[in-house]
């Protein structure tokens, strides 16, 4: 409590105080003027009191006597004169009447409030005069026996004792109105006192109010500007503003120095802040950094840079590790004044703790190292030297990946000890982190180089090896169908039996020939066609030239061919070889399997509403059986009646087609069939559509060459779509 | 158009060079050119060729592509950069069917291509083409 009242004592007091003090104060002069105001309105009603009812009536009572009195005498006198009874009327009542009124003067005397010898003097004066009045009665009643009696009387006794009654009567007179006149006299200056009182304590009750007030507000709004202003400061970036706490109230005071403690806070805060930021920063440098590394040693050594420089140390050392710890790749950096280590081995000796370290997820800091170890072993989880690390402070983070340590990193103070923060060991274990997944990442880039590397060698293996089985078949076939063809031109004479003979083998060697073809055909692929090859092909062209292709194939058989290449919008975006490889099997399907002198119609129409084109080859030929119609797509599956007519073929062409338009193209093949009669197959594919201008689509029957037309901003295909002219 | 300038031959020269590794195929085209009336000399390898063709300058030459020692296409490269024998109609006779195969054969200077297996009569009608050619 005393602390409390000497802090209050040495503030400029409390608000409380303050406002405390005013209101008694106010109270205390509200009091005072109306204590004062009640006191000299009593007083006054007193001696208004003693005014209208005693000095008043006593000047009355006084006045009545000598009424009464002057009338007694008159009459009195009246009849001495004049003998006339009739005069003596007014005497007659008098008497009574100035009793009466000399007992109320007397009762009114008595009660006058005045003291002293003004009392006695009073009391003396109505007293003389009631006794001069009671002589002349005496007087009078002897002179108004004797008149009556007939007797004569003395005037000038009666006249001689009512003079001395009337001069007590004056006297008695005067002197209640001295005494009235200084009760009223009294009245008016008290009240004029009243009146001074009451405009002073009124007067000194706003002063006081003033002055307290203006205290008071200066201990409140005063320090209030004060520690709105600093708010204003510190808001406005002056990091000093401080708010004063040695003026104003108790309470404001608290109020400035929690303010300021707040202010001191948050400067700590904002500073740990920034700190915090900055090696964040850092941190993020150094990973961009990093990754822009072209190799894991480039991004080791900027590492190494960026970390030493950006913690300030002396020595920074970096390694890579392989399996056994070996060390793969180092880095170093160290402060211009500081001899670079011959080698890094040292950190050889530190992989046995490195890894422990990784997997317990931990990083080593210290501040001061101890200057030989004599009891562990060198790379024990134990206490590390300076000898070992070759400086008095280090921070050692492994470096690794899931559960392997990769490499390492030490950061070195080499003569001072240091107090390292958590933020710098935070740094140092995020770039870490870095540099693990640069590592990772050039792993993960030259396993890919590699297996593409691979990929591409068994593609071009595959090539080659395709090109010299198509050469190694092809040879022996040339011979032997050459000279077929010279014993079946006539060589010689051949008997019909021998003729029969030669033609099964030519047969079988073209079979054999078509079988190579579409063995080739199918291994090419196989490997699929890459859809980034693909362009707009117009299947109208494809029609045609297939058409035209396969006329002499038709003409050799009888068979009349009807084509209807279709719209030149029947655009559709695929591989131009394959597709005409799909459409020339289907079509020399249908021919080879038509009758003589049949008809084999081919057309294409352009379905805008489902955007399909649809390519539709019919022949009215031998059909196929309603038993094979499943297997149908099977390679090298041959209908039943197509073994049995000896149609050549080798199996493959419906499967391959079938292969390019669905698997490659996204299309549909269907195929219906009814034995003997006729064989139908539709080759439906998706529409393309240039989504530029349409008006780029020119004649494209015959000729050669490629037209460009223009770029498109489809999805699938990127750059500049390329319209083939067939 | 003498051999002296060395740019053509005479259309009344019926030599026709053949090359071909495998010795079948080469007995085959050259007895067939010997039917239809060519003078056909034939040689087994790239060398053998150029050789044949410097001695005595034929008409067209047929050759293989896949060769040991100079391919079909060297042989045809080096005719196409003499001076002597640069537009010597060429035909080229292989198994190699891949159009960039192809496109290899015709930009080095082929006057035809044929795939093979073919049919000699095919063959020959190829020749006749290339020969009706020159002449017009």
């Amino acid at each position: 409590m005393s602390e409390w009242r000497r802090r209050q004592a040495a503030a400029g007091g409390t608000i409380a105080g303050h406002l405390r003090s005013l209101v008694f104060l106010c109270s205390a002069m509200l009091l005072v003027v109306s204590v004062t105001a009640f006191a000299s309105l009593e007083v006054q009603s007193e001696n208004i009191g003693r005014l209208t009812l005693i000095d008043g009536p006593a000047l009355d009572a006084n006045n009545s006597v000598r009424a009464a009195m002057s009338d007694a005498q008159i009459g009195l006198s009246g009849y001495q004169v004049s003998g006339d009874r009739g005069l003596l009327a007014p005497y007659l009542g008098a008497q009574g009447r100035a009793m009466a009124s000399l007992a109320t003067l007397a009762g009114k005397v008595s009660q006058e409030s005045v003291s002293g010898a003004d009392a006695v003097r009073l009391q003396g004066l109505a007293q003389g005069q009631r006794l001069a009045a009671q002589r002349w009665w005496a007087n009078a009643v002897l002179v108004e026996q004797t008149l009556t009696a007939g007797g004569r009387a003395d005037l000038s006794v009666s006249r001689s004792l009512f003079d001395t009654f009337s001069a007590a009567n004056t006297a008695l007179g005067d002197y209640l109105t001295v005494v009235a006149d200084q009760t009223r006299l009294a009245a008016r200056s008290l009240s004029s006192q009243g009146e001074v009182v009451t405009v002073a304590a009124t007067l000194a009750a706003l002063l006081t109010m003033l002055i307290l007030g203006g205290r008071a507000a200066r201990s409140i709004s005063s320090p209030l500007t004060d520690l709105r202003d600093t708010m204003v400061r510190q808001r406005g970036g002056e990091r000093g503003a401080r708010a004063r706490e040695d003026r104003g109230s108790l309470e404001l005071r608290s109020v400035a120095g929690d303010f300021n403690t707040l202010t001191e806070a948050n400067l700590v805060l904002l500073t740990v802040q920034a700190r915090d930021l900055g090696t964040q920063q850092i941190t993020l440098q150094i990973g961009r950094a990093i990754r822009r590394a072209s190799d894991t040693q480039e991004a080791l050594d900027f590492m190494c840079v960026a970390v030493g420089e950006g913690l300030g140390v002396d020595r920074v050392i970096a390694s890579t590790f392989g399996a056994e710890h070996e060390m793969r790749l180092g880095a170093q950096w160290q402060r211009p004044n500081v001899l670079p280590l011959k080698d890094l081995a040292m950190l050889q000796h530190l992989g046995g703790l490195a890894e422990e370290l990784w997997l317990s997820g931990g990083f080593r800091a210290e501040a001061n190292l101890p200057e030989t170890d004599t009891t562990t072993q060198p790379g024990e989880l134990g206490l590390l030297s300076r000898d070992e690390i070759g400086g008095r402070a280090v921070i050692m983070v492994p470096v690794g990946f899931d559960d392997r340590l990769m490499g390492m990193i030490c950061v070195i103070m080499v003569h001072h000890p240091r107090a390292w923060t958590v933020a710098e060991a935070n740094v140092v274990q995020a770039v870490a982190g870095f540099v693990a997944k640069a590592i990772v990442a050039a792993e993960h880039q030259d396993y890919q180089r590699e297996y593409v590397e691979r990929i591409e060698t068994l593609d071009r293996q595959k090539s080659d090896f395709l090109a010299t089985i198509s050469h190694e078949l092809r040879t022996p076939l040339t011979s032997i169908i050459g000279y077929l063809e010279l014993l079946q031109e006539g060589a010689g004479d051949l008997t019909g039996q021998q003729q029969k003979m030669l033609h099964v083998i030519d047969r079988n060697a073209v079979r054999l020939r078509s079988l190579i073809e579409d063995v080739m055909v199918l291994s090419r692929i196989e490997g699929g066609v890459s859809k980034a090859g693909f362009v707009e092909v117009s299947i109208r062209a494809v029609i045609t030239r297939v058409g035209e292709e396969l006329s002499v194939l038709a003409q050799e058989r009888g068979i009349t061919l009807q084509i209807a290449a279709g719209p030149r919008a029947a655009l559709v975006l695929g591989d131009p070889a394959s597709l005409d490889r799909a459409v020339v099997n289907v079509l020399s399907n249908a021919i080879k399997f038509s009758r003589p002198a049949g008809v084999v119609t081919i057309g294409c129409t352009l379905d805008t509403v489902a955007r399909r084109v649809v390519i539709t080859c019919q022949d009215h030929g031998v059909g196929i059986p309603a038993q094979d119609l499943p297997d149908l797509f099977t390679r090298f599956f041959r209908a039943s009646n197509a073994t049995d007519q000896s149609i050549p073929g080798t199996g493959l062409g419906l499967s391959i087609a079938k292969q390019i338009v669905e698997d490659h193209h996204g299309g549909e093949m269907r195929l219906t069939s009814v034995q003997d009669e006729g064989t139908t197959v539709v080759i439906d594919l998706p529409l393309y559509e240039l989504s530029a201008a349409r008006g780029h689509l020119r004649d494209d029957c015959g000729g050669d060459g490629l037209v460009v037309s223009e770029p498109v901003g489809n999805g699938s295909s990127s750059g500049n779509v390329f319209g083939i002219r067939a | 158009m003498t051999q002296a300038t060395g740019t053509s031959v005479p259309t009344n020269n019926r030599v026709i060079v053949v090359a071909d590794d495998d010795p079948d195929i080469l007995d085959l085209v050259v007895y067939m050119l010997t039917q239809a009336g060519f003078e056909a000399v034939g040689v087994p390898d790239g060398v053998a060729a150029l050789a044949a063709i410097e001695a005595n300058p034929p008409r067209l030459a047929i050759l293989d592509i896949m060769m040991p020692g100079l391919s079909g296409i060297d042989v045809l490269r080096e005719i196409r950069a003499s001076t002597k024998i640069s537009d010597l109609d060429v035909i080229l006779l292989t198994a190699r069917t891949r159009d960039s195969d192809v496109d290899v054969g015709f930009a080095a200077g082929a006057s035809d291509y044929v795939i093979k297996p073919f049919s000699p009569r095919e063959l020959l009608r190829r020749v006749n083409g290339v020969l009706a050619r020159d002449v017009s």
